[in-house]
C-alpha cells in the first residue's frame, strides 16, 4: 500500500473490514456473467454531434488550425495543444496544468480523447457543451489568457484565417461563435482507436491475456469500478467525491447538493496507462497507486464521499489483474500532423 | 353502494392525487417528460445499483433535493402548477421535465 497516501485510520478501517468476513456485506446473489458484462462495452458506430454544429472537413481543418495556434493566447506562446498534446494522448503528462506565466494550476489537464461522447465539460461540469467549453481556457487568465476583443479582429484581418472561416462557415467572417464551433468540431474528431480490449470485446479471445480478463471481471464485479467507469468510454459522465485529500470544492461550487461537494467528473480510462499522472489533482503518480487508493476506500471519509468508494479487500493478485486489464485499453491512435498556421503577425 | 364507492374514489383522487411512477434504470429516467396535475404524487424508484439524486435545476421551484439509495422509492408531491427540469446531480445525463397543470 502506498504509505504517503494512506491515513492510518483509513488503513485500520480497511484492514479490520477485510480481515473480518462477518462485517462484510453479503455478496450479490447472482452477478451477471462475464459475457453479459462484455455486451456493455461495444464501440459506437458513429461520432455524435449537435444539430446546430454539423461536422465538415473545412470546419475541422479550421478548428485544428486554431487548436494548434499559440497566437490565440495572451503571451502568443500557448495553444490548446500545449496542454492537450496529441503525442501524450491529448494531455500533458504533468500532475497539474501549467498556464500563463508558467504558473501551476489547481487541476490536471484532462485528455480530449472521446470528448465528443461527453456530456458536461470541464472537471466540474460547468460547461454544458463543447462549444460552450472551448472559449473558456482561451480566455481564462490563468490558462491561455487570450482576449477575444483582440483575437477576433486579428482573425478578421488575417487573410489565411479569413479564407479558412469563409470556407468553413459559408462566407462568414470570424466571430466568437464560429471560433468556438470550429474548435469543438475539430475536438469531436479525437477518438481513441481500437485497442486490444476492443478486439476482445469484438470476439478475439487471444487479444488480451487471461489475467486481464480476470481484471475485467473484478472491474465489473467485486471492485465495482464500472459503477462509475461504465460503458465503452469508461465513464458515466457523472460527478463523484472519491475521497482525495484535496479541498478543491469541484462541482460543489455550482450544485447545492451534498454529494457534489469535492465532486469531479469521472474521467475516461481510454489510454489510461499512457496518461500519468492521475486523479483531477494529479496526486497519484502511477496506476498501481490509483488501484491501491480505491482498494483502501479513499483517503478521506466525509459526508459527500461516494458510497461506491469503500474498502475493497482486493488481494495483490487482484490488484495486478486490474492493472493488466487497464493496460489493454491502450490503442495506437492515428498520428496527428501539425497544421500549417496562416502567416501574419498578431 | 356503487355511488358511494365512486364518490370515495373521486374524493381520494381529489385529496391525494394520483401516483405517477418513474423508474431510474441504467442511469436513465423511464420518461423524459411527465405530465401531472397539481396534487399528484411522483414516485421515483431507483432500480440501479448506484446511489442517485433528484433535484430541480429550474430556479424557484417547489421540488427539493433527494438522495436515493439503490432500490429506494422516493415520493414527491407536486402542489403547484408549473414546469421544471429535474436532474440527478451525480449523473446529470439523467434529466426529466415535470409539467404540472391545474
Amino acid at each position: 500500500m502506498s504509505k504517503h497516501h494512506l491515513s492510518f485510520w483509513c488503513w485500520l478501517g480497511a484492514t479490520l473490514l477485510c480481515a473480518s468476513p462477518a462485517l462484510l456485506p453479503p455478496l450479490a446473489a447472482a452477478e451477471p456473467s462475464r459475457e453479459a458484462w462484455r455486451l456493455k462495452y461495444q464501440r459506437p458506430s458513429a461520432i455524435p454531434y449537435p444539430a446546430d454544429n454539423l461536422p465538415s472537413k473545412e470546419k475541422e481543418l479550421l478548428g485544428k488550425t486554431l487548436f494548434f495556434d499559440p497566437r490565440l493566447s495572451g503571451s502568443g506562446w500557448i495553444s490548446c495543444a500545449t496542454c492537450h498534446n496529441p503525442g501524450l494522448s491529448w494531455s500533458d503528462g504533468l500532475p497539474k496544468s501549467l498556464g500563463e506565466g508558467m504558473k501551476t494550476l489547481d487541476r490536471r489537464t484532462p485528455t480530449l480523447l472521446n470528448i465528443a461522447f461527453g456530456d458536461r465539460m470541464m472537471w466540474d461540469g460547468r460547461a454544458k457543451s463543447l462549444e460552450d467549453q472551448s472559449l473558456g481556457p482561451i480566455q481564462s487568465s490563468g490558462e491561455m489568457n487570450g482576449d477575444l476583443q483582440k483575437i477576433i479582429p486579428w482573425l478578421q484581418t488575417n487573410l489565411g484565417y479569413r479564407q479558412l472561416f469563409a470556407r468553413a462557415f459559408s462566407g462568414q467572417l470570424p466571430n466568437a461563435e464560429n471560433l468556438a464551433m470550429a474548435i469543438a468540431a475539430f475536438e469531436r474528431t479525437i477518438v481513441s482507436a481500437v485497442s486490444p480490449f476492443d478486439e476482445w470485446i469484438a470476439g478475439n479471445e487471444a487479444a488480451i491475456p487471461d489475467e486481464a480478463k480476470r481484471g475485467f471481471d473484478l472491474f465489473n464485479g467485486t471492485a465495482g469500478c464500472a459503477k462509475c467507469h461504465s460503458g465503452w468510454n469508461f465513464t458515466d459522465d457523472g460527478f463523484h467525491d472519491i475521497g482525495l485529500k484535496s479541498t478543491d470544492p469541484g462541482r460543489g461550487r455550482f450544485i447545492p447538493v451534498e454529494s457534489q461537494r469535492f465532486a469531479f467528473k469521472t474521467p475516461t480510462l481510454r489510454n489510461i496507462a499512457r496518461r500519468a499522472h492521475y486523479m483531477h489533482d494529479g496526486s497519484e503518480d502511477n496506476l498501481e497507486a490509483v488501484i491501491d487508493f480505491y482498494n483502501h476506500g479513499g483517503d478521506v471519509a466525509r459526508p459527500s464521499l461516494a458510497p461506491e468508494v469503500k474498502p475493497l479487500c482486493l488481494t495483490p493478485e487482484d490488484e495486478h489483474a486490474l492493472l493488466a486489464f487497464l493496460q489493454t485499453l491502450t490503442s495506437r491512435d492515428p498520428q496527428v500532423s501539425y497544421p500549417e498556421l496562416p502567416e501574419g503577425k498578431r | 353502494m356503487k355511488k358511494m364507492l365512486l364518490l370515495s374514489t373521486l374524493l381520494t383522487g381529489l385529496a391525494f392525487g394520483e401516483d405517477v411512477v418513474i423508474i431510474q434504470k441504467d442511469k436513465q429516467f423511464s420518461k423524459q417528460v411527465v405530465h401531472l396535475k397539481a396534487g399528484d404524487k411522483l414516485v421515483f424508484k431507483n432500480a440501479d445499483d448506484v446511489v442517485h439524486n433528484l433535484y430541480s435545476v429550474s430556479p424557484g421551484t417547489q421540488f427539493g433535493s433527494y438522495t436515493q439509495q439503490p432500490g429506494q422509492t422516493t415520493p414527491v408531491t407536486v402542489s403547484k402548477e408549473g414546469e421544471f427540469e429535474v436532474e440527478c446531480a451525480i449523473h446529470p445525463r439523467m434529466k426529466i421535465t415535470v409539467k404540472v397543470s391545474k
